[in-house]
């Protein structure tokens, strides 16, 4: 810049173009301008960047009509959020009680213990299976999402109708014996020294520490306590079944199995006295008889007699 | 009479619908014209302006008191218009292509159209300069403020503002000096 005007800057070029000088400044500005082209350029690049850069006011603008129509977009505004917000609300509550009551059902729902006193008694499992416990028996379920196999500990009898479901495998362990099943209908009955499986549709596995058996329908094995080897065997008739069917169903039956049957039911002490009459066959039906009416069609049928004795009755 | 708007600041955040309001009717009129001059469209320059509004008025629990209310709505202004521009870039391919075409048959379009972008370019330099400069030159070009009132409004020495709009001016020519030199040309 020239020596002239050391004092001419870029905040004194502002001043001028704006109107914020005093007259001796303005004049001394339009001087320097004028001594070089450089100079009027640079004023001249000034007065187009400041024209430029004002705000060109619409003059039809109406800013209370305008308020008017941001208010009323406002409102529309206010009743979406509410209604998002109210929304979001209703997923949270949502999410929260599915999550609970998935947890519920998995963790506290699934399981479940359950004893028979007197009588037998039907019980619905969480995994939709059914048991039907004979008397003074008991079993505790464990099943859900959390749980790789659905776990069936029993004492006593039950039959059981398995829903299907392959990925959890149902396992009933009774004493030391483990029965796995994937969807079937079984009956397992145990006392103290042995464990007898009958299979009426599907398929079951046994097994005790030693052995395993697969049964298919109409098959049965009976485990002895450390038993080395399982055996299947046939089932003669459906006498297993009698406690939940109400029914005996003997097809070729021996005596030496329906008498046993027989004491469980009623509760009375039959005894075979004569051990020629064990082997003896019977097919037939009782449904709901009394004994009474039972022994006696035993008694016609083998053509042998009945004695009614103090606390036992003899087959002679 | 800028010190209010700060403290309106505080009003708007305590959910005070007047003080609102009176900021919009204010300040509608210059934001609308700086929308303007990003976007050239009438319409959706009131809507981006609606847009800045229905933020600040929704989300007023998050207002900070201590900026200057002016600067951060030009700022909001701005921001919302670039948006705005952004997602019209995608639906304007089509008519760009168009207008190419239609220019070449007229000619002195040539200078309006450069005359805009001179414009774009200005206020997008502006919106680029320090805060305080930004600050200080936007109510000068913007309101129309003498040096006097924006010292006032700003709580800074006269001699700041002078510096500020010189500095200002400094940073700005060197931005758009491409364009300058053009429109020179073009005017000639």
């Amino acid at each position: 810049m020239d020596k002239n005007y050391t004092h001419i800057n870029d905040d004194m070029l502002a001043k001028y173009l704006l109107g914020e000088a005093t007259v001796p400044e303005s004049k001394q500005v339009e001087a320097w301008a004028q001594s070089n082209p450089d100079h009027l350029k640079q004023l001249e690049d000034f007065r187009i960047i400041l024209e430029k850069s004002r705000l060109q006011i619409d003059p039809e603008l109406n800013e209370y009509q305008a308020l008017a129509r941001l208010n009323a977009r406002l409102e529309t505004e206010k009743k979406t959020i509410s209604y998002t917000f109210i929304l979001r609300w209703a997923a949270v509550v949502f999410i929260f009680f599915s999550t609970g009551l998935f947890l519920y059902q998995n963790l506290i729902g699934n399981r479940i213990e359950v004893s028979s006193g007197k009588n037998t008694l039907t019980q619905l499992l969480p995994d939709g299976s059914t048991t039907i416990l004979n008397k003074q028996s008991s079993i505790a379920f464990v099943g859900g999402f959390f749980n790789k196999t659905r776990d069936v500990k029993l004492r006593g009898e039950a039959f059981f109708k398995v829903s299907a479901d392959k990925s959890k495998p149902f396992i009933i362990s009774v004493n030391d014996v483990r029965v796995t099943v994937v969807g079937t209908a079984f009956n397992v009955k145990s006392d103290g020294k042995a464990v007898v499986v009958v299979v009426e549709s599907g398929i079951v596995r046994v097994n005790n520490q030693k052995d395993s058996v697969r049964l298919t329908a109409g098959e049965k094995v009976e485990v002895l306590k450390d038993q080395a080897q399982l055996f299947k065997g046939e089932n003669q008739g459906k006498l297993y079944n009698y406690y939940y069917t109400n029914e005996l169903v003997c097809d070729r039956t021996p005596l030496s199995d329906l008498v046993p049957v027989l004491n469980e039911k009623f509760k009375s002490n039959i005894v075979i006295v004569n051990p020629g009459l064990k082997t003896l066959q019977i097919s037939t039906t009782f449904k709901n008889e009394p004994l009474k009416e039972i022994l006696s069609v035993i008694a016609e049928t083998f053509k042998i007699k009945v004695e009614y004795g103090q606390d036992m009755i003899k087959l002679k | 009479m800028e010190s209010n708007d700060t403290h309106l600041i505080g009003l708007i955040k305590s959910g005070n619908k007047q003080a609102f309001d009176e900021v919009f009717l204010k300040h509608f009129k210059s934001l609308h014209a700086y929308a303007f001059t990003i976007i050239k469209e009438k319409d959706d320059a009131e809507e981006i302006v609606q847009n800045v509004f229905v933020r600040i008025w929704t989300k007023r629990e998050q207002l900070k008191e201590d900026g200057f209310l002016k600067s951060f709505l030009y700022r909001s202004v701005h921001n919302e218009s670039l948006n705005y521009l952004k997602h019209q870039k995608v639906r304007s391919n089509f008519n760009v292509h168009y207008a190419d075409s239609v220019k070449n048959d007229m000619g002195n379009l040539n200078t309006e159209i450069m005359a805009t972008e001179l414009e774009k370019n200005i206020h997008s330099a502006i919106n680029s300069l320090p805060e305080k400069c930004r600050n200080v030159f936007q109510l000068s070009r913007f309101d129309q403020m003498k040096y006097q009132e924006i010292a006032d409004a700003l709580n800074i020495s006269l001699k700041t503002v002078e510096n500020q709009m010189g500095k200002a001016l400094k940073i700005l020519r060197l931005k758009v000096v491409d364009f300058l030199i053009l429109i020179f040309i073009l005017l000639k």
